[in-house]
């Protein structure tokens, strides 16, 4: 396990430096950069291009080492995103990069969380439900509901949510953020979509593992549906889910950004958003590399956990015959 | 004394989109207590859907006419519920591919000790007490170590052991093994066919040995059942094998098993194909089609007679006398 957890480091740490080197290229390819600097007069231009103040361009071009090579350029960019020196940005200037993260991205993190761990749950639930009660109304019944939540985009879904909840019955709140429940419409919009197409997906593992010979080997033993489902099939079918779990959380981070705008929640994705409209080319490197780093860091989690569910893959890091 | 197992008048059919599959068509077989047989037969000739209709343990699409009685039992009028208290603890089963028919992801003291388990036999710390003996008697060294690794880490005869000594742990009277060697390298094979027959004869349990292997079946059967197309060509002592038998698929096989000592001429094979089940079966004789001594009779399909006590078969040239084969 161990070699394992080293291995799985090794290879993000890779993927960190892809992202970031991706990231660095994109922006500064990016027509109307300030990141275009010749010594003459690349920033003066990029600057009246962007109607960036004169006196914060040149604390720009200091920042950003402007005036050296690229290669220069990119090793302060990294090194400043890994010590946490995230500088100013264009719309911003009083207020370090930093500071506006901390206040605004636990929220969208908390989000993202929240989304992934009910999301997961509520698909597990579902697949193992509908996958016993194969080809019965239960099981057609659950996977209708679930293509529902799979077909309707996330921000319908939202608006629903909001008149049912917020505007009809008046139960939950549906605009800004001030408590735990401000979450639940939120983290409800996002869910949904990912759990329509994640309990089928469940399902259709649980059902292939029910249909396996080592399930046949635990009814030849005397065991019955509960031991072949809890004691046996479960946990092999949380193997192929768990693959999907990783690229779905991708978009689920993505989802937020959308979702926040919609209920207006004071989170990193209103940050991301806007800057992207404003070309606010510091701070959308920053956020970039911070949204890549928080879905590295979720696929992590996710390999850790595939290992802890799979022997072979802690003891000997592959499956034969996959 | 009633036998241990008694199935008679045994019929197995599935039911898919396209057609019925008529897997077994009224088999009889009898086994003692402390006797072993073998099925015998070329794949597809239902001695699988037999061993499973006996667990009760057939897909959905199977129905099954007949009886299938465990010490006087039939186990097929039993509710669910009580034929779940006889798997695992009355009869157990070894299956053909250790590697599939064990959970990867579980360890393999795990998954031995839930027969004890599930039949609320013992506690889990006792019964892995009891399975660390029976890992020793199956011959896989460190077994308390052994204890705690995962099906992967044993090679194919090393786990059809294990399998072997799972089955055994509820110290069932009747074992099935269907096909437990085939999968494995010849000298292996040889090795757990001995373990295997030595573990019957000390428990004195009844073994059903099904092998398409007629040499095998030979060694470790008292009694060989021959299955061709989901009916028993003949049932004849192991000991009588080669003097007695009468069917001409039975002789078909015997001719075919190579020789060690003999001249290495190329081995006679029965010609054909195995015959289709499904849909239907011909009217008569379900050999026929492959058979070297078919004659007008065969047309209708012969009746299973008894020659001798452990002797019968199902073939017309055996109506007019044994010497005529
Ligand atoms: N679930 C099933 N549905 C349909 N046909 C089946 C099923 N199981 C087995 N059969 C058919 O029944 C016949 C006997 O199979 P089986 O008992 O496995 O033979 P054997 O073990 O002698 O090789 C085969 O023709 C097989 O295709
Ligand atoms: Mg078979």
């Amino acid at each position: 396990m161990f070699m394992y957890i080293i291995k799985r480091l090794f290879y993000m740490a890779l993927a960190f430096l892809l992202v970031s080197i991706v990231t660095f290229g994109l922006m500064k390819a990016a027509p109307g950069t300030f990141l275009i600097n010749t010594q003459m007069l690349g920033g003066v231009q990029a600057a009246t291009d962007l109607n960036i103040p004169p006196q914060l361009m040149n604390s720009f071009i200091k920042e950003f080492h402007l005036n050296s090579p690229w290669y220069v350029q990119y090793w302060f960019y990294l090194k400043g995103f890994v010590t946490l020196h995230f500088g100013y940005s264009i719309e911003y200037p009083s207020l370090p990069t930093m500071s506006l993260i901390k206040r605004t991205f636990p929220l969208t993190l908390g989000l993202a969380f929240s989304a992934t761990v009910v999301g997961t749950i509520v698909s597990i639930v579902l697949g193992v439900i509908a996958a016993v009660k194969e080809h019965t109304w239960v099981d057609s019944t659950t996977m209708f509901i679930a293509t529902l939540g799979t077909a309707i985009p996330s921000y319908v879904t939202a608006i629903v949510l909001m008149l049912v909840f917020g505007v009809w019955w008046r139960i939950l709140p549906i605009l800004g953020f001030q408590g735990i429940q401000h979450y639940i419409l939120p983290v409800a919009a996002l869910v949904i979509p990912v759990v329509g197409s994640m309990s089928r997906y469940m399902r259709n593992s649980l059902i292939e593992s029910l249909h396996s010979d080592y399930i046949v080997s635990v009814y030849a033993k005397g065991g019955g549906m509960r031991q072949a489902v809890f004691g046996h099939a479960l946990r092999n079918s949380l193997l192929p889910l768990i693959t999907v779990v990783g690229p779905q959380l991708a978009g689920l981070l993505m989802g937020t950004v959308i979702i926040e705008n919609l209920f207006g929640l004071p989170g990193m994705g209103q940050v991301f958003a806007n800057a992207a409209q404003q070309k606010d080319y510091p701070l959308i490197m920053v956020s970039t590399l911070l949204y890549a780093v928080v879905i590295m860091v979720m696929n992590l989690l996710v390999d850790l956990t595939y290992g802890g569910l799979d022997p072979r893959i802690r003891k000997i890091g592959y499956v034969q015959g996959r | 004394m009633a036998p241990l197992l008694e199935i008679s008048n045994l019929s197995v059919r599935f039911h898919s989109d396209k057609a019925e599959v008529f897997a077994v068509n009224g088999l009889d077989l009898s086994l003692d207590t402390g006797k072993a047989i073998a099925i015998v037969g070329e794949s597809g000739s239902g001695k699988s859907t037999v061993m499973m209709a006996v667990m009760r343990l057939l897909q959905s699409n199977a129905s099954i006419t007949g009886q299938v009685k465990l010490d006087g039992t039939d186990v097929l009028q039993l509710p669910e519920k009580a034929m779940r208290r006889l798997r695992g603890k009355e009869m157990a089963m070894v299956f053909q591919n250790a590697g599939s028919s064990m959970n990867p992801t579980k360890t393999i003291g795990d998954q031995m000790i839930e027969p004890m388990l599930f039949h609320h036999m013992a506690s889990a710390r006792d019964a892995r007490q009891v399975a660390v003996k029976l890992l020793h008697q199956v011959g896989i060294p460190d077994p308390e170590e052994r204890l705690n690794n995962y099906p992967f880490e044993f090679s194919g005869g090393q786990l059809q052991r294990v399998m072997i000594a799972m089955a055994l742990i509820a110290d069932p009277k009747l074992l099935i093994a269907d096909e437990p060697t085939t999968a494995l390298d010849v000298t292996v094979q040889a090795e757990v066919l001995i373990l295997l027959k030595k573990l019957q004869r000390e428990r004195g349990m009844g073994l059903v040995f099904v092998t398409h292997d007629l040499a095998v079946a030979a060694q470790v059967a008292d009694d060989i059942y021959v299955m061709y197309g989901g009916f028993v060509m003949e049932r004849i002592a192991a000991s009588e094998l080669t003097t007695h038998l009468v069917h001409p698929y039975l002789r078909g096989l015997v001719q075919s098993i190579p020789k060690i000592d003999g001249p290495r001429t190329e081995l006679p094979y029965i010609p054909g194909q195995p015959i289709s089940i499904t849909g239907g079966l011909p009217d008569g004789c379900v050999f026929a089609s492959r058979c070297d001594k078919r004659f007008v009779k065969c047309h209708e399909r012969p009746r299973h007679i008894s020659i001798s006590q452990q002797h019968s078969v199902s073939c017309w040239l055996a109506e007019g006398g044994v010497e005529q084969a």
